[in-house]
């Protein structure tokens, strides 16, 4: 009698120190998928960051720039030459990073040995004639920002 | 009997549920803390680019207003040195002009915002205009005073 | 006698590990309301963020290209080879542009005379589902009536 109490209880021990551990389990598995759900959605939100400020402030400085040249023409795939009193000002695009070059005027200008201005992936610049230039470039998770600007040819008549 | 009695029982020991909480809470925390700051820096900066995108187009759509006056104004002569036509140009607000050999080239200055403006120029000649400048500038006037720097004198 | 004490320290250990359980899961379960709070405000930001700059982006492309062939028509075509779904209404002058999101943009054309030509406005904006404006710009196009170029 005394030895059935004994092994009932011991059976009661370990039952509860198997709840108890499974519990404990449980607790760590919801914490990893809490921690991994965090971390996913920092990661979407970090990388909406890094598109907004790599390929979407790309295309908004090169149409910044087209706006604020006194005239500008596409020389080349990816390369835009604008011009300004004095100086010239190469941008170009080399394995998914935007370029910036200043040349003087009557130096020989070349897009090559600018300085790193942005990355962005997939940076294209089309021209869509009427004097439209399409640029547009690809953010990390496969978003494609565009934006139209017009070309400053120094002089629109009417 | 006694060497099972003896045997240390299963089970966890009091606090590793709290270290581990703690731990996990913390590492939300860092988490929750940084996607709240790159959301919210990537937040200002898409409004305040969607704002300057609208302040451009508004400054945009001014200097053609501009525009539109000075060719009605043009429309009523052939002859744009015609001192009737310059006198009517006074009239307009921010609009210069200056003669130029066979016609005039009038130019003005729209504001974006307080550090960017539209500076727009047309030369007016022969039949009809020509858009000579309609690009960004900048505000500031750049200071006449040079630098003082070493010169390699 | 001994062996009562260690049953019963073995007993209050399970007791501590349970009364502990619940007081973590009470701690934890505030946090986590707290903190998922907070990354939901994040996630709100983050698509706002980017309805912004889709709109601001597509506004841009809009106004340059009108202002660039002040042609409605040709805007909506130049519009859709952007993967845009546009529709072009010629008789009230106006474009639709259904965005992701459940936003739509609106383009309308007016004109006003002036001595010299015509100065068309286009008025873009952008509305959620409840109609409620979002974004909005104007930008133009000047047409002057003589055609002549001077040749410069």
């Amino acid at each position: 009698m005394k030895m059935n109490r004994a092994d009932s209880r011991r059976f009661s021990d370990t039952i509860s120190s198997a709840g108890s551990m499974t519990l404990f389990l449980l607790f760590a598995v919801c914490c990893l998928i809490i921690i991994a759900a965090a971390a996913s959605a920092y990661s979407r939100i970090s990388s909406n960051y890094e598109d907004t400020f790599n390929s979407a402030a790309a295309v908004r400085y090169v149409t910044n720039k087209l706006r604020a040249c006194q005239s500008a023409e596409i020389a080349g795939e990816n390369v835009i030459i604008l011009s300004d009193e004095g100086y010239k000002t190469v941008i170009y695009e080399k394995d998914g990073t935007i370029y910036e070059r200043l040349v003087p005027d009557g130096r020989e200008v070349s897009a090559e040995d600018g300085e790193a201005v942005f990355r962005a992936d997939g940076y294209t610049v089309t021209d869509c004639g009427s004097g439209l230039v399409s640029i547009s470039a690809e953010g990390d998770g496969g978003r494609v920002f565009t934006a139209y600007c017009r070309i400053p040819e120094g002089g629109v008549s009417g | 009997m006694n060497e099972s009695e003896n045997r240390r029982p299963l089970g966890i020991g009091a606090g590793y549920l709290s270290i581990m909480m703690i731990f996990v809470v913390l590492c939300m925390t860092m988490l929750a803390a940084l996607s709240y700051s790159s959301a919210s820096a990537e937040n200002r900066y898409s409004r305040r680019s969607g704002e300057y995108t609208q302040e451009y187009y508004a400054a945009d759509l001014e200097a053609k207003r501009v525009l539109a006056e000075i060719d009605g104004i043009a429309s009523d002569y052939s002859d744009y040195s015609d001192f009737m036509f310059l006198a009517e140009l006074d009239g307009l607000e921010n609009v210069g002009y200056t003669a130029i050999p066979g016609g005039t080239e009038i130019y003005w200055q729209t504001p974006i915002n307080d550090r960017q403006s539209i500076s727009s120029a047309v030369r007016y000649s022969g039949n009809g205009y020509t858009v000579t400048e309609w690009k960004t500038v900048s505000a500031y006037e750049p200071e006449s005073k040079p630098l003082n720097v070493w010169s390699g004198e | 006698m001994k062996n009562q004490i260690k049953q019963a320290g073995q007993g209050i250990r399970l007791n501590l590990f349970f009364v502990e359980m619940i007081i973590v899961l009470l701690f934890f379960s505030i946090a986590s309301a707290v903190i998922l709070r907070s990354f939901a405000g994040s996630d709100r930001l983050a698509r706002e963020s980017r309805r912004i700059e889709d709109m601001a982006f597509l506004a841009q492309s809009a106004a340059e290209i009108y202002s660039g062939t002040a042609d409605l028509s040709e805007t909506a075509e130049m519009l859709t080879d952007t993967d845009h779904i546009c529709e072009y209404d010629p008789d009230e002058h106006e474009i639709t542009v259904y965005m992701d999101n459940d936003v739509t943009g609106k383009m309308v054309e007016t004109s006003d005379e002036y001595g010299g030509g015509s100065l068309k406005t286009l008025h873009i904006s952008f509305m959620d589902g409840s109609g409620e404006t979002l974004y909005e710009l104007d930008t133009g196009a000047y047409i002057p009536e003589r055609t002549v170029a001077d040749g410069e």
